[in-house]
């Protein structure tokens, strides 16, 4: 068959096809990509106008292709990320749908519209966008639905009834139940099609959700968005009671090396992983379930300090929890910690390291830890000495402080006086070094949020904190924040009680709809997001199946299709079911029946009337009973109005009455 | 019905037929392939990297396909072929087969397809629907109605499900009639009588060809209308209306073009309400007048063999 032409209703839906499917690529896309999509778009919905445009040459659209492709290229330096290969996808779904001509273009078009909406899941995994490209879906199904309608094939002949499935109750129908009918089925893939443990082809380099989380450097002065981001970096479930929110610190990166502005990890020493073996487990040991949106990172963040590891990770010396691959995907993990075990281990080889810095930056803070040391060397004392510096002196806590000069720490501590968490750390433990006691700055997080509808804590970008260890001969590692010294609100209560203790008080609303969407999320990541091939396979243990495997997800699927093909049936059935017969009608079959099987031609045709004229000569007795059945059935049908239900029972009771006498009476011979 | 014996078409069904599972063969469509090639791409893609949005979307779209395959399956099943007629044509033109289709429950986009041609339609319930397949007719004589195709791609296009039909329909392909036959001549006049051959106002006999110097009020413009052709009504003195064809009278003609030229007579005969007879050599067809003698003589023509 020649392809059929495609019908202005055609072009329509095709059209809305593709515009559902790369609404959202709109929202991150190359501006100049974006343009020309939608110019595409636009001109081939154009053409169908009354006075259309023309449709552009071949080689304006082989040029725009180039164009956009070498583009792409230069944008994303190279064609193969999902970025770029997405960027690509709806370029090429555009110019699909621009020169489409024929049914056969459109169901093209229709497919790639699919395709692209799929990919989106490689952009974003929230909940909000998968409801957006389920519904994407259905849509695309309808373009399908409507472009597989009689009336858009052009190249058959219609017949006298083609019309007769396209009222929109008959296409919504035959759109909304088949999707229905596919959900369940789509559910049991999801939960019994396997899972692969590990990749066949590698992951992807650019993780595109990872927003900018924490670094593994800080240099205090320069901007940081971080904390003022209130995008959710992981959610954690206690199991028993909580650490008090004060004590909460999610340990990030360790910062050892300080070049006099700017701190920053140490290569070696944070790779080695640490001795943990022969530690006895105290008392004060707390179980937890974390849940860690994708960071593009490699740390994994548990509360001070980590004494197991989960798959793929390993506790370094520093006690950083280190994942071997980037968290580029949701990320859940069981996790315990003891928060004695910091100073349970002595680790004597780190204190040289942990007392360098520059001799020629920020000579004043250099003079003031000197003095202070002079005055007492104690280790304890020169912390308490530090402290009391910060709580003393006019030290102001805010996330908008002054730039700092080229000795940041000197500007810091004897003019500006003001700043955050990392000025407070880095200022701190530049001090503890120059006073001769190991110090070095841990980054994390401190805190959190209890949702109160539910039963987990949310730790948010904006709870990222900087902090100090010290280092105490006899006592091993301490941990010292000074920023609790200037801002106790900020550790006890949490970032929005120290900076803006009024920010949702004119909108308790807006808390309550941010708790709900969070518990929302919550529960859209721990029982989608996080599902792979170990949950899968513990899928069944509440069923007392330890371990799923392939057979068992064979007979699963097998079950999930045949079912599905029941399903479909008993619609079907269900639909198209016969009307109920009235039970007069009923009883009257049950008659003719009897009639029958006596021999007599009782056809359905006959009425009680007929039936009556039939009886008349062919037995030896008159039938009075089934003579009173076949009267009683026409008073009720035509002597009533309206039908009364201890009158069928009266029927039905006359009627078995002339069932036994039509079995019984002797015929007439004759008959 | 055994499959490889329906599938070879040796065996002729009676009718009607019933669409049952046993004969719908439900296959996926060009369409359909390409479309499980995405779905099957988003699926190892959702699964190598473990993105369960995309898997979400994917195993619906997988899951649809496989709705849809059920879906064209059950949109045939039940469908019944309760009879196939076809009106007699001219050699060279389209046979219209009309199948009467029909099924217990509604149905839609129920295609009716023999090599290149198809019709498309939807059945109401419990209702039979004529379904036309368009046969060209090359040679006088019969024609049979090939096996032909009654499928359905519902709801999406994806699958299609399709069953053979190979019924027992026949019809009658009359000789192409000649298409500018000169007057028939006076041996087909009754014998006895004689036309003056002059040009007259009394009665219609006939339609020639215009010639210039012909009255314009004399040109038929219906005939014009129909044929293209310029004709003028030739009207002549005539005792008789009565006519008796002959294949002898196509003297010098092989037989094909001798029976295009009775068809041309004949069906100009009956446009001029004459009546007339037909003989064929042993055949004979006696003198009537209408559509049943015009429909006699014309299947006489079709099934003529010396």
């Amino acid at each position: 068959m020649k392809p059929a032409a495609l019908s202005r209703l055609g072009v329509m839906f095709a059209g809305l096809a593709s515009i559902v499917a790369i609404l959202p690529n709109l929202l991150w896309m190359p501006a100049w990509v974006s343009v020309v999509v939608l110019l595409a778009l636009a001109w081939r919905l154009l053409l169908e106008g009354a006075n259309g445009l023309p449709k552009p040459p071949a080689w304006v659209r082989m040029l725009i292709t180039v164009g956009v492709v070498v583009y792409v290229f230069f944008e994303f330096r190279t064609l193969l990320g999902r970025q770029a290969g997405i960027t690509l996808l709806t370029l090429m779904l555009a110019l699909k749908f621009l020169e489409s001509s024929s049914r056969r273009d459109a169901l093209l078009v229709v497919t790639l519209s699919y395709f692209v909406t799929a990919c989106q899941g490689l952009i974003s995994q929230s909940l909000g966008l998968t409801a957006y490209m389920v519904l994407a879906v259905v849509v695309i199904t309808l373009c399908l639905r409507v472009l597989n309608a009689p009336a858009q094939r052009s190249d058959m002949r219609l017949g006298a009834t083609a019309n007769a499935g396209s009222s929109l109750r008959r296409i919504l129908l035959a759109l909304l139940i088949p999707l229905l009918h596919a959900l369940p089925l789509a559910l049991i893939f999801f939960l019994f099609v396997p899972r692969l443990g590990t990749p066949v082809f590698g992951v992807p380099e650019d993780a595109i959700e990872a927003r900018t989380g924490l670094s593994d450097e800080m240099a205090p002065g320069s901007v940081s968005k971080l904390y003022i981001d209130d995008s959710p970096v992981m959610r954690v479930r206690f199991e028993g009671t909580p650490p008090a929110q004060s004590d909460m610190y999610w340990r990030g990166p360790v910062l050892w090396n300080f070049d006099g502005s700017k701190w920053t990890a140490s290569f070696g020493y944070s790779r080695m992983p640490a001795k943990l073996d022969g530690l006895t487990r105290a008392a004060t040991t707390f179980s937890y379930e974390v849940t860690l949106e994708p960071t593009d990172r490699n740390w994994l963040f548990a509360l001070d300090v980590a004494t197991t590891a989960p798959e793929g990770a390993a506790i370094t010396q520093d006690f950083q929890l280190v994942q071997r691959k980037p968290v580029t995907a949701l990320k859940r993990y069981r996790q315990s910690s003891d928060a004695t075990l910091l100073s349970r281990i002595e680790d004597s080889r780190a204190s040289v390291m942990a007392l360098t810095q520059p001799a020629d930056r920020n000579p004043r803070t250099q003079e003031l830890a000197q003095s202070w040391r002079a005055e007492n060397p104690d280790a304890q004392a020169l912390v308490d000495r530090a402290m009391r510096h910060f709580r003393e002196e006019a030290f102001f806590y805010t996330l908008e402080p002054q730039t700092l000069g080229g000795n940041p720490v000197d500007d810091f501590l004897f003019s500006t006086r003001e700043g955050y968490c990392e000025h407070y750390a880095s200022a701190f433990t530049s001090l503890m070094r120059a006073a001769g006691v190991p110090a070095r700055v841990v980054t994390g997080y401190q805190g959190g949020y209890k949702n109160p509808g539910g039963d987990f804590w949310v730790v948010r970008q904006s709870d990222a904190h900087a902090w100090s260890e010290v280092f105490i001969s006899g006592r091993g590692w301490v941990r010292v924040d000074p920023t609790a010294a200037v801002s106790p609100d900020r550790i006890n209560r949490g970032t929005d009680a120290a900076l803006r203790p009024n920010r949702y008080e004119n909108f308790p609303w807006l808390r309550d709809l941010r708790d709900r969407l969070d518990r929302i999320s919550d529960v859209w990541n721990r029982s989608v997001l996080t599902f792979n091939d170990a949950r899968q396979r513990a899928l069944l243990e509440p069923f007392g199946i330890a371990e799923m495997d392939w057979r068992f997800s064979a007979s699963a699927l097998t079950i999930g299709l045949l079912g599905t093909a029941l399903l479909v049936l008993l619609t079907l059935w269900w639909f198209h079911r016969p009307a109920p017969i009235d039970p007069l009608a009923a009883e009257l079959r049950r008659f003719r029946t009897a009639l029958k099987q006596r021999g007599l031609a009782a056809g359905p045709e006959l009425g009680p009337s007929e039936l009556i004229e039939l009886l008349s000569g062919h037995f030896q007795e008159t039938p009075s009973a089934a003579l009173a059945f076949l009267r009683g059935v026409n008073l009720a049908r035509y002597a009533n109005q309206r039908a009364d239900p201890s009158q069928t029972g009266l029927i039905r009771r006359m009627n078995t009455r002339a069932l036994r006498q039509i079995r019984r009476l002797p015929l007439k011979l004759s008959a | 019905m055994r499959f490889p014996a329906l599938f070879l078409g040796r065996v002729q069904e009676s009718l009607p037929v019933v669409f049952d599972r046993k004969r719908i063969y439900p296959l996926p469509t060009r369409f359909g392939f390409f479309f499980g090639l995405v779905a099957l791409l988003c699926v190892f893609g959702g699964l190598n990297y473990n993105n369960n949005v995309v898997l979400i979307l994917a195993f619906l779209v997988a899951a649809l396909g496989f709705v849809s395959l059920l879906y064209a399956f059950l949109n045939l099943r039940g469908v019944r072929v309760l009879s196939v007629h076809a009106d007699p044509v001219f050699a060279g033109e389209k046979a219209r087969f009309i199948a009467q289709l029909e099924a217990p429950t509604a149905r839609d986009s129920v295609v009716a397809e023999w090599r290149q041609s198809a019709e498309v339609g939807g059945l109401h319930a419990a209702l039979a629907t004529p379904f036309a397949l368009e046969i060209p007719s090359l040679h006088r004589g019969t024609l049979d109605l090939p096996a032909f195709r009654i499928w359905t791609d519902y709801p999406f296009g994806l699958f299609y499900a399709w069953s053979h039909v190979r019924v027992h329909a026949r019809t009658l392909v009359y000789p192409k009639p000649e298409r500018e036959p000169p007057q028939w001549p006076d041996a087909a006049l009754e014998s006895g009588e004689t036309s003056s051959r002059q040009q007259g106002d009394d009665d219609l006999f006939g339609l020639t060809r215009f010639q210039p110097g012909d009255r314009a009020q004399r040109i038929s413009w219906a005939v014009y209308a129909r044929n293209d052709a310029l004709m003028v009504k030739d009207f002549r003195r005539t005792q008789t209306q009565r006519l008796r064809f002959d294949l002898a009278q196509t003297l010098g003609l092989a037989l094909e073009p001798a029976l295009a030229r009775l068809c041309a007579w004949i069906l100009l005969a009956d446009r001029l309400g004459l009546a007339y007879s037909l003989k064929l050599g042993a055949e004979s067809v006696p003198l009537g007048t209408g559509v049943a003698q015009r429909e006699r003589c014309l299947a006489s023509l079709a099934l003529y063999s010396p």
